[in-house]
């Protein structure tokens, strides 16, 4: 699980490396994908998410450094950032688990699959909404704030359940 | 139930909202894409988190083993709602094994019988039941746990080896029994011959006898008779290793000769002598058997200093002409004084040492530490050529040595041992 995970890691931080051809990134990322990898097997959180956070400031730094070109494949890093988190926390938290008698890793794989598929499509959609380009302006940006907040309350509301 | 979040929960929040954040702050529309992934899992897994209401039942198949065997524990959870993944751990004391334990398993029908077979290692009294539950959501987020408590008795009595002789008396008492006794009455050993009485049986008649001498001569014999034995457990001190000690034997040695002593309908009795006292008073039967097994159960050694003699046991549970058949690791001054007394006062003593030597390793330091071990060893080899001057015999039962051997050991010093006081 936890060599899966890294497998996919490794590859979302190879893509903006090779993409924007800066060494110093492909540094963020090999150190993302150490932190994740040792999280991983530690079954400790804090550098697991530390890991994934420098894939994520690679790609972001990265993006930054592109331009003003919109990157088409975000949907699929982003799903596969989805995946490389869910398998790296799988292999983190079977360490604790008991699996003798069920059949968790088969259900939360299915459940996976089935959270990377979706992400993939709602990631597409999103892509394709960022694509428009409606000219900008004053409202659009407030459209952007209020669908940011909504998220926001949506969440906390759920948490607050 | 107690309800917590997984730090899985917080990165995949952290990660969002700083993705997010980053999509504002850089005017970069691919960082919101790529966070979206994340805010799905979440709202997902916070919409669809419930905390289920459990009930879980115990349910043992018996409640009274012999050390060695294994007890079927059936532990059935019931939930109001499908869970995707549940973890049971039933809480064992030491001396009992669950296999499996903890066992995981689904929930999605709402009931589950959970079948954890437990192995006793080790006599004693226990009370099993308590078990932890813990759930987990189908996406890792949170988890739930639950401790539900339980008592249920579970008596582990200690292995008995088979004792085909033990010892004898040297005095009987007045009810019948397996032991031939010094007086002269109705049974089978033959005794003496005398001239015939009035009022003899004709049956009694030894006719050979009676033809040599051109007289009447009968035979006579040896009644059968019962004897009292006391064990005197020695529970001041032990030696003790991790998966044994000295206590463990001396309570099967005291288990083995209770069976062997009441099936030759001989009475019994013990005195727990050590940190507590804790007396039987002796009888007979079934019901006896199971009173010294249940009471060997809550033998325990209890660190006490103070000063203790004879004078603390009663004086109804060492009655006269009792064979005393001590089983101590002869450890404790206190206890070793209190043996020496019993045999002054005129007690039939047998003591049956269950040596601690296995349990007393080297120490590391090299010479000194073995000589140390040696004048350790010397001092004990004094302590039983006490006890061999009192006319007490004195046995060393090691591991893995039948308790019969050294039993046969103590009954051929007591046949040839004179008689001596203290």
């Amino acid at each position: 699980m936890a060599a899966a995970g890294t497998a996919v890691a490794v590859a979302l931080a190879a893509y903006p490396a090779v993409s924007s051809a800066h060494t110093s990134l492909a540094v963020i990322g090999a150190l993302g994908v150490i932190l994740a990898l040792v999280g991983a097997l530690t079954g400790s959180a804090l550098p697991l998410g530390a890991g994934l956070g420098a894939l994520v400031v690679e790609y972001a730094v990265a993006a930054g450094l592109e331009g003003s070109g919109l990157d088409t494949r975000a949907d699929v890093w982003g799903a596969g950032l989805l995946l490389a988190a869910e398998l790296l926390f799988l292999a983190g938290e079977l360490r604790t688990s008991v699996l003798e008698g069920g059949d968790l890793i088969a259900r939360r794989l299915g459940t996976i699959a089935l959270l990377v598929a979706g992400s993939v499509v709602l990631g597409a959609v999103l892509l394709s909404a960022a694509e428009l380009r409606p000219g900008g302006g004053l409202a659009l940006q407030l459209v952007g704030v209020a669908a940011v907040g909504g998220v926001l309350a949506l969440v906390l509301s759920l948490a607050r359940r | 139930m107690t309800r917590s979040a997984t730090p899985k929960l917080a990165a995949y929040g952290a990660l969002a909202g700083f993705l997010l954040l980053g999509a504002l702050v850089e005017r970069r529309p691919e960082l919101a894409v790529v966070s979206a992934p994340f805010w799905l899992v979440l709202v997902l897994a916070l919409a669809s988190v419930r905390s289920a209401t459990l009930r879980v039942d115990v349910e043992v198949d018996r409640d009274r083993v012999v050390e060695g065997e294994d007890v079927e524990v059936a532990v059935t959870v019931r939930s109001d709602v499908a869970v995707e993944h549940a973890e049971i751990y039933l809480a064992l004391p030491k001396g009992l094994r669950g296999t499996p334990n903890p066992v995981g398993f689904d929930l999605r029908t709402g009931e589950r019988e959970v079948p954890v077979t437990v192995n006793c290692v080790g006599w004693g009294g226990y009370a099993i039941g308590d078990t932890y539950v813990r759930l987990r959501d189908r996406y890792g987020m949170f988890r739930f746990e639950e401790r539900f408590e339980e008592r249920l008795p579970l008596r582990v009595y200690p292995r008995e080896e088979e004792l085909r002789s033990v010892l004898h008396s040297a005095e009987t008492q007045v009810f019948a029994g397996n032991d031939v006794a010094r007086q002269k009455a109705e049974g089978i050993e033959f005794a003496d011959l005398r001239p015939f009485a009035y009022g003899d049986r004709i049956r009694r008649v030894n006719w050979r006898a009676s033809a040599r001498r051109q007289e009447l001569w009968v035979n006579e014999f040896h009644a059968e008779r019962n004897a009292d034995v006391v064990l005197f457990l020695d529970t001041f001190a032990e030696a003790r290793r991790a998966d044994a000690s000295t206590l463990d034997s001396v309570v099967r040695a005291a288990a083995s000769l209770t069976t062997a002593y009441l099936l030759r309908r001989d009475r019994i009795g013990l005195v727990s002598f050590g940190g507590y006292l804790r007396w039987l008073l002796p009888g007979s039967g079934l019901v006896q058997r199971y009173r010294i097994v249940d009471a060997l159960l809550d033998t325990e050694v209890i660190e006490n200093y103070a000063l203790k003699d004879l004078d603390v046991i009663p004086v109804r549970t060492l009655p006269p002409q009792a064979l005393v058949i001590a089983l101590t690791p002869l450890l404790d001054a206190r206890a070793v004084n209190a043996l020496l007394d019993l045999r002054a006062r005129g007690f039939d003593l047998a003591v049956v040492e269950i040596s601690p030597v296995p349990f007393a390793q080297v120490g590391p330091s090299g010479e000194l530490d073995e000589l140390a071990h040696r004048l350790w060893q010397m001092t004990r080899e004094t302590l039983r050529s006490h006890f061999h001057r009192a006319g007490v015999s004195v046995v060393e039962w090691k591991e893995g040595v039948p308790l019969a051997a050294a039993l046969g050991e103590a009954e051929s010093f007591r046949r040839f041992a004179r008689h001596a006081r203290a």
